[in-house]
């Protein structure tokens, strides 16, 4: 095996090539992205151990996001008196991106319990765990990208275009968001054990108050400030999901606000991680 | 020039109980309870200073009671566990042979199994195919090696482990008790391929109870008990003195009290 003992050109050196036995929290988090390969399988065998014995495998989630779709469609479509035609391709578009922000989110607390058998074993880039499931959260947006280009098919084909490309951008921050989020869940989670149930109550209310149901502008007053302009996930999600919607260009107040997010976000979790990196295998 | 060396290296593990809640914390502190706390707080001491260094061709060999600190010294080493104190010197790479494949997965089977711990490890894709055929030749798992590893017995799961392990290139070993277990014809096929494995190995740290593989396989000898390294040198004198102290009665008793410190 190559546990090769990471040091960085900036550290001090030893004679004779000896080196300390310790990896610092920056070593982990870019030696760690480096190991796509590991990272990668690592999300994957998930994808595939969660479907194992099951007849249409990963189509599951995409047919019960279809089946919430239509339903919560048609029922809100009826409650906002929308047409269904143009509620739909809405709701589909917010929802795709909501799940795999969720899903993260409630994965995250578990994320260094869940890799017990790796660091109860040995020294390695625990960043590793988080990219996994980051990854593995976006092999699923992928499976659910059917569902949206399905209901756009039917619903707004014409809305369908190479614009809504300009969701990548978007994606990347969203998975640089999703990042950090679940290291800084994980590393908490680990300590204080709450904060599961704390993050459980948090998504599912966050689900009603982000403008994913209603559109923005349903809001107006301290109520728009409070639930979007100062709701993080709804600057995380549109992002992603104004150019899903035809090719928009998501406002400049969301892109600053993701960009601000995600300094202040890395920020915290640097720190957070550079200080208790050492204590994670104390608190497993 | 593989080279290990431990400078006054102690290990403290805090044992968390109740108090492991966020309301807890956030009430004593905000009442300013927090300091008091902390006094109750049992803290296992688990190493104390403990210093060495190994250089090439050294073989350790590591005896004690239970709990006298051997695993929990070969995990530091391994860096699983940072030291509160004191460092861990190293040139080379590390190869912790413990309990289990890391990462094992019990829905996988043992190929996949094998390709995820061998890119832990840091093999290339190659390398891992080309260490497949060795493994299973000596895992002997035969079909089974495509089935999920949940299906397997205690003992199969426990080849399957070895035969990973000791098919990669160590530089520095460290060997945990009770690797390699099975039934008898099994026993007699590792212990063979295990020598050939630790002759490859630059540096090996061994923990054992059986005094008869350290005195074959290790040319030094260290004996701990209660966190702390009371000798090393000699296999002999070192296991000598070993068994006085169990005759001696120093039984675990004892260590687990002197282990057990409120900080």
């Amino acid at each position: 095996m190559q546990l090769d003992v990471h040091f960085a050109p900036w550290a001090n050196t030893y004679d004779d090539a000896v080196r300390p036995h310790t990896m610092k929290a920056g070593e982990d988090l870019i030696g760690g992205l480096r190991k796509h390969d590991v990272w990668g399988r690592l999300g994957w065998l998930e994808i595939k151990r969660r479907y194992r014995r099951t007849i249409i495998g990963p189509f599951w989630t995409c047919l019960s996001l279809l089946i919430f779709v239509i339903v919560i469609g048609s029922v809100g479509s009826g409650l906002l008196s929308r047409q269904t035609a143009e509620y739909l391709p809405f709701l589909v578009a917010g929802m795709i991106v909501w799940v795999t922000l969720q899903n993260t989110l409630l994965e995250s607390v578990n994320v260094f319990v869940a890799g017990t058998g790796i660091i109860r074993q040995m020294s390695f880039e625990y960043s590793i765990l988080v990219y996994s499931l980051v990854w593995r959260n976006f092999i699923v947006f992928a499976h659910n990208l059917l569902v949206y280009l399905l209901i756009f098919l039917i619903f707004a084909p014409e809305k369908l275009g190479f614009a809504n490309l300009l969701a990548i951008p978007g994606l990347i921050v969203l998975a640089v968001n999703c990042a950090w989020l679940s290291l800084l869940l994980g590393i908490v989670s680990l300590r204080f054990r709450d904060l599961q149930q704390l993050i459980m109550s948090i998504v599912q209310v966050a689900m009603f108050v982000t403008p994913l149901f209603w559109p923005p502008e349903g809001l107006e007053g301290l109520r728009r400030v409070l639930f979007v302009g100062l709701n993080p996930l709804y600057h995380l999600l549109t992002i992603v999901r104004d150019p899903l919607l035809g090719g928009k260009l998501p406002p400049v107040n969301s892109c600053i606000a993701a960009g601000l997010i995600t300094i202040a976000g890395w920020s915290l979790t640097y720190a957070m991680f550079a200080k208790f990196r050492k204590r994670i295998p104390y608190w497993l | 020039m593989t080279s290990l060396i431990l400078d006054n290296v102690c290990v403290d593990f805090p044992i968390y109980g109740s108090q492991r809640s966020l309301r807890r914390v956030l009430f004593d502190r905000a009442t300013g309870a927090f300091v008091e706390r902390k006094k109750d707080r049992i803290t296992v001491k688990a190493l104390r200073n403990i210093s060495f260094t190994l250089n090439e061709g050294d073989r350790l060999a590591l005896v004690g009671h239970n709990g006298a600190g051997k695993s929990t010294l070969l995990k530091t080493i391994a860096g699983v566990y940072h030291p509160v104190q004191g460092r861990i010197l190293v040139s080379g790479t590390i190869t912790p042979l413990f309990d289990v494949l890391p990462g094992i997965d019990l829905e996988d089977t043992a190929y996949e199994n094998i390709r995820t711990a061998g890119m832990l490890f840091g093999l290339s894709r190659e390398r891992i195919e080309e260490i497949m055929p060795d493994i299973e030749e000596f895992s002997e798992l035969g079909e089974y090696m495509g089935l999920p590893v949940r299906t397997y017995s205690t003992g199969m799961t426990m080849r399957l482990g070895f035969a990973f392990a000791t098919a990669m290139d160590p530089g520095i070993l460290l060997l945990d008790e009770g690797v390699g277990a099975g039934d008898a014809r099994f026993m007699e096929r590792a212990t063979k391929r295990m020598e050939d494995f630790i002759g490859r190995s630059r540096i090996v740290v061994f923990a054992s109870h059986s005094n008869a593989l350290v005195e074959k396989m290790c040319n030094k000898a260290a004996l701990m008990q209660g966190g702390c390294m009371l000798a090393i040198g000699e296999v002999k004198d070192i296991l000598e003195r070993y068994d006085a102290l169990i005759r001696g009665g120093g039984g675990v008793g004892a260590s687990v009290d002197e282990a057990v410190a409120l900080a």
